[in-house]
């Protein structure tokens, strides 16, 4: 029922509206008198179109320059028009004093030009036509828009490989001037600790030299002084020593080098980290006791018993846990209640182990230089500075791992240690 | 707002957007180099002859196209110029933008006879274009210590590479015009917005050279 209310509802408002316009037409006030069409580049106005024709006029592509020429029916001298054309204009355009619209460049498509005058009930006058053409099926308009888009991203291309080889280059540069840097560090670093022992050797040589020509006089002599001859060969027998002891210093320090470029020697194999951390902690605590018979040291070592088996080489890693023992103690030699404790836990897919001690701790300039070969803070003599540049190379060049160190002066140092599993 | 009145109202924008970069080079006018003076000098070219357009109905804006073509040529020629270090290379880049001036002028007289300064603004477009290319090219392989974008020389290549490249399809846009009135002016719309980046590349070098003195 509301059905059909609704629908008679609607046809009567159709019937009134039909009707409405049909009385309107007969009160179309304005006419349009011509349409020419041209185009501004080769000349406007170049043709006229059959406004009286019943077809809808098709025009081609470059006949999209109009002019419309219209006027008032019942006061001719009336010049003040409002006009829009469907299909490009927003708004009706007011015109005073004239009798013409123009239209330039139309795109392609269907258009419906009105026109009225400003009286009221006024039914515009409209004239349909048709604009051919669509600038995306001419040949050349895709290549050359992909031409300019190819362009664009060659050139883009282009300086984004550039820079990146730029970047490479730059990095390239860096890590040389790095490589150079440490170089001339380890360079002087040998200089440095070779110097001594060889200026040892020289003058302890030297002197024996001098005390075996006195020998010789001695000798040479008709009545001999034992006293003076037994005087001289203890002294040249302690130079001997010295000479001795210094060889075997500068002997260690090449040692430790070679230490250096012979990595990963021996197999790996899975081992008991857990085992090997505890032997290293004691066999580090017995060398440095011997040396330093006062220093009494508390040991702590929490284990994690569920780790698993790592695969590295026992005697490396060893090496590596030794020297950072051994640092560790030096740093809390002067202290009265040492401790060092050591944590093992296993992280996602790594093993970590913590090594923190209560000792001296660092300033940041030595904290940042401390896995650099031949760095030391002790006296000349006392270490070569190869220790935790060894354990470094060990732990990261040779198992893949990492080693970090954190220090606060006056507090300790905690060295994390971490192993891939 | 209609289409042509956006277009036309950001086209006008973008003109005068060279101001920006105007003021910015004067304001750091004692840390700029020659470089940058010779930019400044560019500017200042462009903006007179917007001023000369604006105020004077005499002079058709087809002559003016010519003579945009042309002042756009010794600009570049001598900005891009300074960035050539071999003596005999900058010669020769100088000499092909004397015989680009004498091509504008020959085709102003001759061959588009003031009609249709499309051909030379094309072609002086592209001569900018790999102009600014090859010096881009060249400042990306030397200097490895300096950041390139540290370099206001790169900033103003990359401007008129991306202004230029995309401002010489305006030589289309007559033939496209007879098809869509609407296309070109979308485009007019983008190349505006366009030379809007770059008169931003433009400050954004003179920024750097007081930057780059500071440091």
């Amino acid at each position: 029922m509301k059905r059909n209310i609704s629908f008679i509802f609607s046809f009567l408002l159709e019937f009134v509206l039909v009707m409405s316009l049909y009385a309107q037409k007969s009160d179309t006030l304005t006419k349009i008198t011509a349409v020419k069409y041209g185009n501004n580049q080769v000349g406007f106005g170049t043709g006229n179109i059959d406004i009286l024709q019943n077809k809808i006029p098709k025009l081609a592509f470059d006949q999209n320059y109009l002019q419309f020429s219209f006027l008032n029916k019942k006061i001719p001298k009336n010049k003040t028009f409002y006009y829009y054309l469907v299909g490009l204009d927003y708004t009706w355009i007011k015109c005073e004093d004239c009798s013409q619209a123009q239209y330039a460049h139309l795109n392609g498509g269907n258009y419906t030009f009105l026109v009225k005058t400003g009286e009221k009930g006024d039914v515009p006058a409209q004239f349909k036509f048709f604009v051919e053409g669509d600038i995306i099926h001419k040949w050349w308009f895709i290549p050359m828009l992909l031409m300019y888009v190819l362009a664009f991203l060659g050139i883009g291309g282009y300086f984004f490989v550039l820079f990146r080889f730029r970047q490479k280059l730059i990095q390239q540069r860096l890590i040389h001037r790095e490589k150079m840097k440490s170089m001339s560090e380890l360079t002087a670093g040998i200089a440095h600790e070779m110097q001594n022992p060889l200026n040892f050797v020289t003058n302890f040589s030297g002197m024996s030299v001098e005390l075996v020509q006195e020998l010789n006089d001695e000798i040479e002599k008709s009545e001999l002084d034992k006293t003076l001859i037994r005087e001289l060969v203890n002294n040249i027998h302690q130079n001997q020593q010295k000479i001795y002891q210094h060889g075997q210093r500068a002997s260690g320090i090449v040692n430790g080098m070679l230490e250096h470029s012979k990595m990963n020697i021996g197999q790996f194999q899975l081992t008991d980290i857990n085992k090997l951390i505890e032997q290293q902690l004691r066999l580090a605590e017995s060398v440095f006791s011997k040396s330093n018979k006062e220093f009494i040291v508390e040991l702590q070592f929490q284990s994690d018993s569920q780790l698993p088996k790592l695969n590295i080489i026992p005697q490396e890693i060893g090496k590596a846990l030794f020297n950072i023992f051994s640092n560790s103690f030096f740093a809390m030699i002067k202290f009265a209640a040492p401790m060092l404790k050591v944590t093992t836990q296993k992280s996602h897919n790594q093993i970590v182990i913590i090594i923190k001690d209560n000792g001296t701790g660092m300033p940041e300039s030595v904290r940042n230089k401390v896995f650099h070969p031949f760095f030391t803070t002790r006296n000349t003599g006392e270490g070569t500075g190869l220790g935790l540049s060894l354990a470094y190379d060990i732990i990261t060049k040779g198992h893949g791992g990492m080693i970090e160190c954190e220090s606060v002066e006056g507090e300790g140092t905690i060295f994390t240690v971490t192993l891939p599993i | 707002m209609e289409l042509m009145d956006l277009a036309s109202f950001l086209d006008a924008g973008a003109n005068y957007f060279v101001i920006l970069p105007l003021c910015f080079g004067f304001f750091y006018f004692k840390h700029t180099n020659a470089l940058l003076k010779l930019l400044i000098f560019g500017l200042i070219l462009t903006l007179l002859q917007l001023i000369i357009l604006k105020i004077s109905n005499i002079i058709s804006s087809f002559i003016f196209g010519y003579i945009l073509a042309a002042i756009d040529t010794i600009t570049v020629t001598l900005l891009i110029g300074q960035t050539i270090t071999s003596r005999l290379n900058r010669n020769i880049f100088l000499m092909i933008g004397v015989l680009l001036l004498l091509f504008i002028l020959i085709d102003s007289q001759y061959i588009t006879c003031l009609n249709n300064f499309g051909i030379s603004t094309f072609i002086v477009k592209i001569f900018i274009v790999i102009s600014a290319f090859i010096s881009v090219n060249h400042l990306f392989k030397i200097n490895l210590e300096r950041e390139i974008f540290d370099q206001p020389i790169v900033w103003i290549c990359f401007g008129l590479i991306f202004n230029n490249l995309f401002g010489s399809f305006e030589m289309f846009s007559l033939a496209i015009m007879n098809y869509s009135q609407n296309l070109v002016l979308q485009y007019y719309i983008l190349l505006a917005l366009v030379r809007i980046v770059m008169y931003l590349f433009f400050s954004y070098s003179f920024y750097l050279s007081q930057k780059i003195e500071n440091n």
